[in-house]
């Protein structure tokens, strides 16, 4: 029987054999003419819009700031009254619209892509690190994404930095974030607002050591704390989404146990946008990582999630929860793992992993009012998403380690289509929503 | 890494970009070659890897940063060489005998042996995590943000790639055993 500190120091070993110290690559001399014909990337650094790190006020002369806003307000009413009328309709920002392009990550940079041609129309690198978590605005005229820097820091997580970019690539990104300030240990896609005029995110405010959701504006103002608390861990506020009607956002919290506060419950919360006291949806008891990938209906009434389906089991449920009757409603299968629920765009139906015995979990699809259940099969693995027309769904090939692919959703996982990613597709897909 | 050498090559200075590929080569190679196993990849993925860091390298903004970065450039280049299909091809590992007696005695062959076709059956990533832990001695937190996953999933990953090694290791003892007593 080999012991793991045997294993250990064989492992070890055998690479350190295997590596030879003097070995000298005979393709110096090749590689250096290959960057010869490799220009450098003149990247336009990204401009740091607003800080989310706590500053000390700084008096400023308040007739300056009018004048200011005078001269934005005017700038901004002489480009509006340009635009009318000459650009292409906005996509509703809630429910159907027409397909743009899909935005996902190849490792490294993320990729927009054709999704009827697999075409890579764009590619946004930043260099610093891992670009990740793609989100299109609700009218799919900006993408956000945050990026991440090659190694940990001090905070002893993956620190991310949030940008936002118009889609047409019309200016370079924009960074939302101070260095190391924004970060989330649940799949932070960066949460839109449904005006597309703010984004809310996760952070950790450096000077003041502030914990919460933050929300920060395009228009310049912000960011500011929507919810917070000073010195607390990181996981005590996770996923921040907003309502589609702006009126709430929602986020996972760890709340202290009612009979005994030394001990966090995890709970789903919701909090006005302006900040204000939250509201407490639902909690489990003693279970991390309940309440995650949850997502607003259309409607704004209804949220769906992943919890545990008890403090005993280690299994994920998927279930619908009624904000003004304050009731939840179970939609997958009893004793069978599911997670990753997401809204089909017309708010009828939920798409959803449902694990299997072994291999690539079955997507399944469940229209609510009827509870019929549409079985995709194994088409897709780890992350997808819907497109806006409610057609079909992308997601990433099974196993998660190459392509990503396209299923029509009316054809039982029939007709999967294989978009080929250069490098790695990963994380997130985010699909953009244009007009019909 | 020199700072300054870092900060003059992403201004665009080539012959301080040439002083870091010299510096920085060999060992890059080693790292590649024990992840592909194969000394073609590892030269396909060293030569892309310091491409792309010549290329975006004025994207940059914390030097300090750059040994981290590079080595996050070379684990995905390597992970695209070994998914980009199989070559048609076998190396064969010559042991010079002088450098054979280098090696640590307290190893068997047949331990080298059913490490190497341990190692060979697992997948890209799993290839990263082992060489960058045991061999580069990296905290998995940082191998971890090298491969872009979270900490739990590359403390599993490492758990199956070791728990796959093992059975490696105890199948061919239990072979030599069987030899042994004449049953294989």
């Amino acid at each position: 029987m080999t012991t793991e500190r045997d294993l250990d120091r064989r492992l070890s070993t055998w690479l350190h054999d295997e590596a030879d110290p003097n070995s000298s690559p005979a393709y110096l001399g090749e590689t250096l003419t290959l960057l010869d014909d490799t220009p450098q990337r003149r990247w336009l650094r990204a401009v740091p819009i607003v800080s989310v790190v706590d500053r000390r006020p700084v008096p400023i002369d308040r007739r300056i700031v009018r004048l200011a806003l005078v001269a934005t307000l005017a700038v901004a009413g002489i480009t509006a009254s340009l635009l009318v009328g000459s650009g292409p309709r906005p996509a509703p920002s809630i429910g159907p619209a027409g397909n743009g392009l899909l935005a996902l990550g190849d490792g490294l940079d993320l990729l927009l892509v054709e999704p009827s041609t697999g075409r890579v129309v764009d590619r946004v690198p930043d260099a610093l690190g891992t670009e990740l978590y793609p989100a299109f605005s609700p009218d799919g005229t900006q993408l956000a994404f945050f990026s991440k820097d090659p190694i940990g820091d001090a905070y002893g997580g993956s620190p991310r930095r949030l940008f936002v970019m118009p889609t047409d690539g019309s200016r370079p990104p924009a960074e939302l974030t101070d260095d190391r300030a924004a970060w989330d240990d649940g799949e932070p896609a960066p949460a839109w607002s449904p005006d597309g005029r703010q984004i809310a995110f996760v952070a950790l405010a450096i000077e003041s050591g502030v914990v919460g959701v933050f929300s920060v504006s395009l228009d310049g103002e912000g960011p500011r704390l929507v919810i917070g608390e000073e010195g607390v861990q990181r996981g005590m506020f996770a996923q921040p989404r907003w309502s589609p009607d702006g009126t709430w956002i929602s986020y996972r919290g760890d709340t202290p146990r009612p009979d005994d506060p030394g001990f966090l419950d995890t709970s789903l919360l919701i909090v006005p946008p302006e900040a204000g006291p939250p509201v407490l949806l639902a909690t489990t008891t003693g279970q991390n990582s309940s309440f995650s990938d949850h997502a607003w209906a259309p409607d704004s009434r209804r949220i769906v999630y992943t919890r545990r389906a008890s403090a005993e089991s280690a299994d994920d449920l998927v279930a619908v929860y009624d904000i003004e009757a304050r009731t939840e409603t179970v939609i997958s299968v009893d004793g069978v793992p599911a997670y990753r629920p997401a809204w089909a765009p017309d708010g009828r139906s939920v798409a959803f992993f449902e694990e299997q015995a072994e291999g690539t979990p079955s997507l399944v699809i469940v229209e609510l009012a009827t509870r019929e259940r549409t079985d995709l099969g194994p088409v897709v693995d780890c992350f997808f998403t819907w497109s806006p027309d409610g057609t079909s769904i992308a997601g990433l090939e099974p196993g998660c380690k190459g392509d990503a692919v396209l299923v029509p959703v009316t054809e039982a996982g029939r007709g999967v289509t294989v978009i080929v990613i250069p490098g790695t597709a990963t994380g997130p897909i985010s699909w953009q929503r244009v007009a019909p | 890494m020199d700072l300054q050498l870092v900060e003059r090559a992403r201004d665009g200075d080539r012959a301080a970009f040439t002083e870091i590929v010299m510096a920085s080569l060999a060992d890059l190679d080693r790292t590649a070659r024990l992840i592909t196993r194969d000394s073609e990849r590892a030269k396909d993925a060293v030569q892309e890897t310091l491409v792309k860091a010549w290329r975006d390298l004025p994207g940059l903004r914390d030097c300090s940063r750059f040994e981290a970065w590079l080595r996050q450039l070379l684990v995905r280049s390597c992970i695209d060489e070994l998914r980009r299909g199989r070559r048609h091809r076998v190396e064969v590992e010559l042991i010079d005998l002088h450098e054979a007696r280098g090696r640590d005695v307290s190893m068997s062959v047949a331990d080298r042996d059913a490490l190497d076709r341990g190692f060979r059956r697992l997948d890209a990533e799993q290839r990263v995590l082992v060489v960058l832990h045991y061999y580069a001695d990296l905290p998995l937190e940082s191998i971890a943000s090298s491969l872009g996953i979270p900490l739990g999933t590359a403390k599993s990953r490492l758990s199956r790639a070791r728990a796959s090694l093992r059975a490696a290791l105890e199948a061919d003892a239990r072979t030599g055993v069987a030899m042994a007593e004449g049953r294989a």
